[in-house]
């Protein structure tokens, strides 16, 4: 990968960005960076504008304001350029439907000058190699994904965009493809996952950026987006009445939650000792505490409430947040508007070192 | 460009479609040869003498009804009727010259049909599958791809067209062989001329179905387009008994151009009411260069405008 001009640039940059259709903002003013390695989740609901924005940046779409980079090239205008670095899903896998699996992705690897024993192996790599020759509308859902991954990684990209890879796709197979990415991405490569499933795409992401309405809400690592001060403790003890006195005399926030407490302190940090200390000192035994993580779907629930003010943690594309990475959140948020929808954090251990071997894709055997 | 265009030329003739077209056309042209054989057959010398005694018996039928008919009162004027003519019993026999001309024609009409539809669906299934996305997220100039795929609905239709018309001229030799002797197959340098213009227009309807399947974004389309053509030529010829023959109109209908370029020239009388009332009969012919003009000036229309429309699409 050193050999390309702009290697410093971010895998994908865009600013400004807009398109509408029949009036109605399908992207607008959009503005994201994706950093080069890991993934990327690109999040929000259905008919957020992310399928449109992918859409764009290949070139399928005309914009109509604003810029796009890949590695540093402005697109659509060096697409060309910089395409065989893309490797992309875009919606669904879409293939002739009477060729079989290896006559589909012979097509593409002769149409971009791939030797043609590259199928073979993107197809074994996949685990498809089996099936290969039956026509790719006898394929279920997670075969025909499992080909267009393949056909991903025929040109060997650095960059791979998967929009809404797991639409359709049972459990087994869910977990499947989460784990192709993540090994795609151990391998080196920049993995841009679109989904509308926030805690899905938890799971692996390093990164995210969340839109809705077209518009980026937030963007930045998702440890850093989800830790923070506005984490409450919760807490039980016998007598709430009293526990709620002390805690709020010791300068916390104290809010009912059901049997418990939960505890928060507007601008910083509460320590799960500090609270237990100051219910110590004051005879009030604590029988459970615990500290809730949000996930990325409370998050988002957070940023689109209805009324809700700018969110405190959603930063200007581009600029520098505290960790020193673009985009990143503020040290101090403000406290949680929905205590109720907290919950335990569920992000997966961090992911393995790279390394310069060709990802191994973990899908299923042949017969899906 | 060269990668792009082995592919699509590996897709034209990995397609099911082609083939199928391929089959059929082959098909119909042996039907049609088959009657061929039946229409051009030369008579037999007792066929010969049959029909001379038919004709004999005709003859003598018709003059005995104008007889009877002027012995009823009628005017000799309206007893005028039909007079048999030898010709509609004892049949000129085949020259070669005809049978490759009549072949040429009949080939290049079942051709251009396979080759339109084949090359319409050869776009329309990327539209209906989606995997023009996909491919141009490989190969994202929009300019190339559009090219490699015209160049290849050439190709694969004048493949097409050279088999159904190798297949066709194969039988015209084999029946001249037979109905004329090997002294019989020569004299035809003109009617090669229709074979060799039945391919490029063959080839040109490959290239029309392409783009008018690019342009409105399905196979249908140009099988629509066709039929829009057959009502345009029914209702110009209603328009025609209402108001009078009109000369620019027969020079500017689609078939009549093409008929013009695959014979050479196209040549239609028809009357026209004079001055003074009187009838006046008027020839109107299209010449081979004019009818390459307008033909030329339509596939160019036609190329243009799904260039444009394929450069500009948005892909969903």
């Amino acid at each position: 990968m050193l050999d390309h001009p702009h290697q410093s640039a971010p895998a994908v940059r865009i600013a400004g960005l807009r398109k509408t259709y029949r009036a109605i903002a399908a992207v607008d003013d959009l503005t994201m960076t994706v950093p080069n390695g890991g993934v990327h989740g690109f999040l929000g609901p259905n008919g957020s504008g992310k399928t449109t924005t992918i859409r764009l940046l290949l070139g399928l779409l005309r914009t109509e304001a604003g810029s796009m980079e890949l590695f540093g090239e402005p697109v659509p205008a060096r697409l060309p350029q910089v395409i065989d670095r893309v490797g992309a899903i875009v919606e669904q896998p879409r293939f002739f439907e009477n060729f079989s699996g290896r006559k589909n992705l012979a097509l593409l690897a002769q149409g971009i000058g791939v030797p043609i024993n590259r199928v073979g192996e993107v197809l074994e790599q996949v685990g498809l190699a089996a099936r290969a020759s039956s026509a790719f509308r006898t394929y279920s859902l997670g075969m025909k994904q499992r080909l267009a991954v393949a056909a991903t990684l025929l040109k060997s990209p650095d960059l791979l965009i998967f929009d809404e890879p797991t639409n359709g796709l049972d459990p087994q197979g869910i977990h499947e493809f989460r784990s192709t990415m993540r090994a795609l991405a151990d391998s080196g490569r920049t993995v841009l996952v679109s989904s509308h499933i926030l805690s899905e795409v938890q799971q692996i992401a390093d990164t995210v950026t969340i839109i809705a309405r077209g518009r980026a809400l937030a963007e930045g690592p998702v440890a850093t987006l989800l830790a923070g001060a506005t984490d409450p403790v919760r807490v039980v003890v016998a007598d709430t009445v009293r526990a709620t006195e002390v805690l709020t005399r010791a300068g916390l926030s104290v809010q009912p939650d059901g049997p418990a407490l939960l505890v928060t302190r507007y601008g910083a940090t509460v320590q799960p000792a500090e609270v237990s200390r100051a219910l110590g000192e004051h005879g009030l035994w604590v029988s459970e505490l615990s500290v809730l993580r949000r996930n990325l779907e409370q998050l988002y629930l957070q940023l689109t409430e209805p009324g809700a003010a700018p969110p405190p943690f959603a930063q200007p594309v581009g600029s520098t947040g505290p960790t020193g990475v673009p985009g990143s959140l503020p040290a101090a948020a403000a406290p949680p508007a929905r205590p109720e929808a907290w919950a335990p954090e569920t992000r997966s251990p961090a992911p393995p070192a790279h390394d310069d071997e060709p990802p191994t894709v973990r899908f299923g055997g042949g017969a899906a | 460009m060269t990668n792009l265009l082995k592919a699509e030329l590996n897709r034209w003739f990995s397609r099911r479609l082609f083939w199928a077209m391929l089959l059929a056309a082959v098909g119909v042209s042996l039907l049609v040869m088959l009657g061929m054989s039946q229409a051009y057959r030369p008579q037999s010398p007792a066929e010969i003498a049959q029909a001379e005694r038919d004709y004999a018996d005709a003859q003598q039928q018709a003059e005995q009804d104008r007889k009877d008919c002027i012995d009823s009162g009628q005017s000799a004027q309206d007893c005028d009727t039909w007079t048999p003519q030898r010709s509609d019993f004892v049949y000129e026999p085949p020259t070669y010259a005809g049978l490759v001309g009549n072949g040429a024609q009949t080939a290049t009409m079942i051709a251009q049909l396979a080759a339109l539809v084949a090359a319409a669906s050869y776009m329309g299934a990327e539209f209906k599958s989606g995997s023009l996305a996909t491919w141009l997220t490989y190969v994202p100039r929009r300019t190339p791809v559009f090219a490699s795929k015209a160049v290849v609905a050439v190709i694969g239709s004048a493949v097409l067209g050279a088999v159904v018309h190798a297949i066709m001229q194969i039988g015209m030799v084999a029946y001249a062989w037979n109905w004329l002797g090997a002294s019989g197959l020569q004299g035809a340098a003109a009617e090669w001329g229709i074979v060799g213009r039945g391919l490029i227009v063959t080839a040109g309807a490959g290239l029309l179905g392409y783009c008018l399947a690019t342009l409105f974004g399905s196979t249908i389309a140009p099988l629509g387009a066709l039929l829009g053509i057959v009502v345009a030529q029914w209702m110009a010829g209603i328009v025609t008994l209402l108001v009078g023959e009109m000369p620019w109109l027969i020079q500017l209908m689609p078939d009549n151009n093409l008929n013009a370029f695959v014979n050479g020239q196209f040549e239609t009388l028809f009357v026209v009411r004079g001055t003074a009332g009187e009838e006046v009969e008027q020839v109107i012919r299209i010449g081979l260069g004019q009818a390459s003009l307008y033909l030329g000036c339509l596939l160019i229309v036609a190329v243009a405008s799904a260039l444009w429309s394929f450069t500009r699409r948005e892909v969903r």
